[in-house]
């Protein structure tokens, strides 16, 4: 078995090899028994190196320590911080928090106490069934609010003998 | 966490129970009674009404109508002068088969609830400083309009 042949066993045992080749030396083993033994002292060796090698830790350099060292003293430093300026802040709140409320409800009075100028101006309209629109047009000028609703039962309305007898347009 | 003190919230509480039930005496005064004139207006292409009790109308209405519709007459079929007290809806039949349910909100705000055949049609909630149309077509290519207007008090 010349080195060539060795190197194809190696790189059968790699799963390397093309399919064609794979099989040429899968049946180089069946007949050879040094290319079994060689075979399977490479799987056995390969086995070793990947169950038993030593996981590689990378050392941390004097400046990683450090870093990691000012890292926490500026987190202790601002965690101690904080509190000296709750006080100052506690006193400001128990002034705003009343103070926030009586705007907001002085606000609200001011608005319902104005009347309709403050009033929403806006026109609802909620039709009970989806079959059913609504158009609305607002004149100003006029002073009118017009919904026209466009629905398939508009007849319920009139006076439906009335205008049953009209001839039709 | 920043708390306020006892005395703080008991004072906010305090002045908020009472603006809140201020609030709700002066709503209550503001619910105050709202004389309306609602009008049911049936619009036609036909010189005359088939139903002789139906008054021709020429007023601005039925000029803005005429303006804006392609019917040229307009007949009044039905027209009430309700008012409105507190918070408590008036029904209002306008015709066999409609009807409204009118309620004040308070200020200029009307909520009108429209009935078909003792069916929910539609509900508009408007500020009453414009006349409130509600309209739609009717069989034969003639129309209906609902007009509801605030009055002056008698």
């Amino acid at each position: 078995m010349n080195a060539e042949t060795q190197l194809k066993v190696q790189a059968l045992v790699d799963g390397e090899l093309p399919a064609k080749e794979a099989a040429q030396v899968e049946a180089l083993l069946a007949s050879d028994a040094r290319a079994r033994q060689l075979a399977a002292a490479l799987k056995a060796t390969r086995d070793a190196l990947r169950d038993n090698e030593p996981p590689m830790t990378v050392p941390e350099s004097r400046d990683f320590y450090w870093s990691k060292i000012a890292k926490e003293i500026e987190r202790l430093e601002a965690a101690e911080a904080r509190p000296a300026r709750r006080p100052a802040l506690a006193g400001l709140w128990r002034w705003l928090a009343p103070a926030g409320g009586l705007a907001a409800v002085a606000a609200l009075v001011m608005i319902k106490s104005a009347g309709p100028s403050l009033e929403m101006a806006l026109t609802e309209v909620h039709m009970a069934s989806p079959d059913m629109g609504a158009m609305t047009f607002s004149d100003q000028e006029a002073g009118v609010t017009m919904i026209w609703l466009y629905d398939r039962s508009s007849e319920l309305f009139t006076d439906s003998a009335a205008a049953d007898t009209l001839p039709p347009q | 966490m920043i708390r306020m003190t006892s005395a703080g919230w008991r004072g906010a509480l305090a002045f908020c129970l009472a603006s809140l039930f201020w609030n709700l005496a002066a709503g209550e005064a503001r619910a105050e009674d709202l004389p309306l004139e609602v009008k049911l207006i049936w619009a036609s292409n036909d010189a005359q009404s088939p139903n002789p009790k139906h008054k021709k109308l020429d007023s601005e209405l039925t000029k803005w109508l005429g303006e804006r519709y392609k019917w040229k007459n307009y007949f009044e079929e039905n027209v009430q002068t309700i008012t409105l007290k507190g918070n408590t809806p008036i029904k209002v039949q306008m015709s066999p088969d409609c009807r409204l349910e009118i309620a004040h909100l308070g200020g200029s705000r009307i909520e009108v609830k429209l009935y078909g055949k003792d069916k929910l049609v539609n509900r508009v909630v408007e500020t009453l400083r414009n006349r409130l149309v509600i309209a739609g077509d009717a069989k034969s290519d003639t129309a209906w309009f609902i007009s509801i207007k605030q009055v002056p008090k008698k």
